[in-house]
């Protein structure tokens, strides 16, 4: 059933194999839904399998499909309530690649911010995903979202700041300040809330 | 309560937690099944919203359904699926259909971005209800002056809550009198992809009395036909093997899939 056609079917086949998972991950930590993330990550991939002639030669299709992925979940997650998007993330929390002694107390803390990103909102959870997983920069980001570089350093350093607050976290909170945090980027309070009405 | 020591600083420990999130492999197989093949001859888009009820993931155990005489095992929250439609309750199909009707409602509403189906918002009528137990896979049309929209709900009548949407672009050519077009299908996973579901709907010509699928599990699922549809779901992710069919003169034909 899989693309075998004059327009590089073969290619797209590949394309997906490779790239699904990512997708998907990307989805899923922005949704906070897996049914949600699964969906919109196959509307993402009919929507670059109609552009693949083009998308086939860009120097990255992955982030073509990437960009349609985030703004599709944004706009998905965007319209769930939060408890909706309470979602336990446990079973999809890779457990296997512990090692050495302390590997119990390293995977409570990766629950544990797995966790507190459910409790940011869906652009938060964009903005970390597209920096921290993604390893974008800010302007990257900016050019992702079609947000002003500003809201992403703002919803950036709003995003880590709710992360690294309570007792877990604060400690490492006044050690060292994460990229896009408040003092790095001289983003204040008043401009990280007035961030969260970004109109994408 | 643990914290991170001087090495293990927190962009490092968010980027590790990011990266431990996994992909449950059978939503990558699904992915990967997927036909994203432009139909040529595409004259409509559909919108399917697939969906499994939220709630009833948690209602265990397997129990043995009757098909074609064979006992067939169907797990979980899909135990009183059964292989040949069922009549439905009163007020199910209504039910079902206004709850697709909301959902897809829901999908094609958003203004923002990107929304080619904003037209077809607050105009989706049923086409088709396949009715099993409880559950209800709805087909229905939203008409609007950019072309024929058409999107899918499974709906249970349980717990009519669910989510997702995903998009195709199907052939809508209706097949000469007497026979079928080929099926064309996709899947959901259910809440937290426990649930996995596969579907197929595809056209019939006039004078076609009845569609049954042969599965590759040996299952044989007879679909719904109405307004020159074929529609069928069944729990799992098994592929369909061959579509056999009917007419009123009592002339049965079949072909392959796959």
């Amino acid at each position: 059933m899989r693309g075998r056609d004059s327009q590089g079917g073969d290619d797209f086949s590949r394309f997906v194999a490779e790239c699904s998972a990512g997708l998907i991950r990307a989805a899923l930590l922005v949704t906070y839904n897996l049914h949600d993330a699964e969906d919109l990550v196959q509307e993402a991939l009919f929507r670059t399998a109609k552009r693949w002639p083009q998308v086939r030669r860009m120097e990255h299709p992955f982030a073509y499909t990437r960009k349609i992925v985030v703004n599709l979940a944004l706009r998905s997650a965007g319209e769930r309530t939060t408890m909706q998007s309470a979602l336990d993330l446990g079973h999809c929390l890779d457990r296997a690649d512990g090692d050495a002694n302390g590997w119990l107390e390293a995977i409570d803390e990766r629950d544990e911010l797995i966790q507190r990103m459910g409790s940011l909102t869906p652009r938060q959870r964009a903005v970390v995903v597209l920096r921290y997983l993604e390893d974008l920069s800010e302007v990257e980001v900016a050019e992702l979202l079609g947000w002003p570089i500003g809201s992403v350093k703002s919803t950036t350093a709003r995003a880590i700041e709710r992360l690294r607050s309570g007792s877990r976290f604060s400690e490492a909170k006044n050690r060292r300040n994460a990229p896009g945090s408040t003092d790095r980027n001289g983003s204040r309070a008043g401009e990280e809330e007035a961030s969260d009405d970004v109109v994408l | 309560m643990t914290s991170f020591s001087d090495s293990q600083t927190f962009d490092a420990q968010l980027r590790q937690a990011l990266a431990s999130v996994t992909v449950p492999r059978a939503t990558r197989e699904r992915l990967c099944s997927v036909d994203y093949r432009p139909r040529k001859h595409s004259v409509r888009a559909r919108v399917i919203v697939g969906l499994v009820a939220a709630s009833v993931v948690a209602a265990g155990g397997f129990l043995a359904s009757q098909t074609n005489g064979a006992p067939r095992t169907v797990q979980g929250v899909y135990a009183s699926w059964t292989s040949t439609p069922t009549t439905p309750a009163p007020d199910q199909v209504a039910m079902a259909d206004a709850t697709c009707a909301r959902s897809l409602n829901g999908q094609t509403r958003a203004p923002r971005g990107d929304n080619p189906y904003a037209s077809a918002n607050g105009k989706w009528q049923p086409v088709v209800n396949d009715t099993r137990g409880p559950f209800t896979l709805v087909a229905e049309n939203a008409v609007t002056s950019e072309g024929t929209f058409q999107g899918l709900c499974l709906i249970d009548a349980t717990n009519p809550s669910f989510g997702g949407s995903l998009i195709s672009t199907p052939s809508n050519d209706v097949p000469a009198p007497g026979t079928i077009g080929r099926p064309q299908g996709g899947g959901g996973s259910g809440a937290e992809g426990r649930n996995a579901y596969s579907y197929v709907e595809g056209n019939v010509g006039d004078g076609v009395t009845g569609v049954t699928l042969q599965l590759a599990n040996g299952l044989t699922v007879t679909s719904t036909v109405a307004n020159h549809i074929y529609l069928a779901w069944w729990p799992g992710q098994t592929v369909v093997k061959s579509v056999n069919w009917t007419t009123e003169s009592g002339e049965t034909s079949s072909f392959p899939v796959g």
